[in-house]
């Protein structure tokens, strides 16, 4: 069962259907060669409806206020890149998450509980690649969410105004995984492992901030294909 | 009067669909479990699969510098279970099996498409999260359960509904309520329940409310309308645990 479900999904990552699919079953090492696509998860019902005024990659700290959000900072750090390892230039990578006591950055989440809303926290952040495809964020760990017991970080990529990928980042091994309906959605436990990462502290860190890294893979697509050609 | 009577059919309706979910769940795992937990063969998973395609050399083991993938070198280190840099593809067939027992198994019913990976699982018997998680609408607990993936029939929306709810959680999140609505759906919940234990016996009310436990929303019960967005059983409630810093 498990393993028909993996070549399905295989398939789909290859984007060229069967013939592709085949072809890639019988050549040796062609997998090995590339990098595995990372998982699309549900955008959820909070991309923020009115996007912040401060939307740059600091999310501790809203324009110029001197008091930083709640939370353990977080300095999330990864690369986008294409399945054979070569860097996305100009990706464009949205983040967004709840803040410290549950509430997203979207009014019908911080309207009723106005009084709970951490306003510290920009609850969304962006961040363009360069010829690396380095990006790079400081936000909080994320915590979990009433309905929502894996703790998670969205995540959207977008390139010349296209949308790439879609997806959510997970701390490796929380307990709340396990019972987590986007993370148990995720069928392939290799698939599990590629939206999660370790949040691990930084030494040299007085005040226990933590460093993640999450690499995004992604796959050509239909739009990015598009995008070459102009 | 008419309404309440049509309301009551509904609620009756539901539950007897209620019972007969419960009646085929429970039938259905003895047939399942043993068959899964002895007979499944992990050689060709997709821990195995996967990992061993960065075996170039085709010498059935990998070692660490042939994950060329980062991200997967976890799985290698947990997979390594004598700590020698290589692991062959038995040691990988253990850890699929682990990590299979490790994850709460849904049965068939709750299985999503493999086309569905956009959207939450359909979900069997409820979790006590509340069916808000899954559905392209409803991830994050307020977006309510935006149908099932794949076009399954609405069972697998987290479990039984509760018997008798005039509007779930999930639905009132989507509606939006306003405080004033919100109380008088209370008020008519009230009424309903009411009504409904002075209609059935006492035994048949007891079964209700043992069904109701199971459903989503679990103990919580209604705490206080406040917009219908923290009315999942169970989590909610206050701060966060944080780890120590």
């Amino acid at each position: 069962m498990i393993g028909i479900e993996t070549r399905l999904t295989r398939r789909n990552l290859l984007c060229g259907g069967l013939a592709a699919g085949a072809l890639a079953l019988f050549t040796p090492g062609v997998f090995a060669e590339q990098l595995a696509r990372t998982p699309r998860l549900t955008e959820g019902p909070f991309y923020p409806d009115k996007l912040p005024l401060d939307q740059d990659n600091d999310l501790i700290i809203i324009g110029d206020s001197l008091t930083p959000a709640v939370g353990e900072i977080t300095h999330l750090t990864g690369r986008v890149l294409d399945i054979n390892g070569d860097p996305i230039k100009n990706a464009e990578i949205e983040i967004w998450q709840c803040d410290a006591k549950q509430v997203y950055l979207h009014t019908r989440d911080s309207v009723p509980k106005k009084d709970q809303q951490d306003k510290n926290f920009q609850g969304f952040g962006r961040f363009q690649t360069g010829s690396t495809g380095e990006y790079r964020f400081r936000t909080i760990k994320p915590v979990p969410y009433p309905g929502r017991p894996a703790p998670h970080i969205h995540l959207k990529i977008k390139k010349g105004g296209k949308e790439l990928l879609t997806s959510q980042i997970f701390i490796n091994g929380f307990p709340g995984n396990k019972r987590d309906g986007v993370f148990l959605g995720v069928r392939d436990v290799v698939d599990r492992e590629l939206v999660s990462t370790d949040f691990v502290p930084i030494k040299e860190s007085k005040v226990g901030e933590l460093a993640a890294r999450f690499d995004v893979v992604i796959g050509r697509t239909p739009a990015d294909a598009d995008a070459d050609h102009h | 009067m008419r309404k309440t009577t049509i309301l009551l059919a509904a609620i009756l309706g539901s539950t007897a669909v209620t019972s007969h979910a419960l009646a085929q769940s429970a039938g259905a795992k003895p047939d399942n479990a043993p068959a899964n937990a002895q007979a499944k063969d992990y050689s060709n998973s997709s821990v195995v699969t996967r990992m061993m395609a960065f075996d170039k050399k085709k010498d059935g083991r990998i070692t660490r510098d042939e994950v060329t993938d980062n991200r997967l070198l976890r799985l290698f280190d947990q997979a390594d279970a004598n700590k020698d840099g290589v692991v062959t593809k038995e040691e990988l067939t253990a850890l699929a099996a682990k990590l299979e027992a490790d994850t709460p198994q849904r049965d068939g019913r709750g299985r999503p498409p493999a086309g569905g990976k956009d959207f939450g699982p359909g979900g069997p018997g409820g979790p006590p999260n509340g069916p808000d998680d899954r559905g392209p609408g409803g991830p994050d607990g307020a977006g309510g359960p935006g149908g099932p993936p794949g076009g399954r029939p609405p069972r697998g929306f987290g479990g039984p509904p509760r018997p008798g709810q005039v509007l779930p959680p999930f639905l009132r999140d989507r509606l939006n309520l306003t405080a004033d609505q919100a109380k008088q759906v209370d008020d008519l919940q009230k009424e309903v329940d009411a009504k409904l234990a002075k209609i059935l016996t006492q035994e048949q009310n007891q079964q209700l409310k043992e069904m109701g436990n199971r459903g989503p929303g679990g103990p919580g019960g209604p705490g206080g309308g406040r917009g219908g967005f923290e009315r999942q059983g169970g989590q909610g409630g206050g701060r966060p645990p944080q780890p120590p810093q």
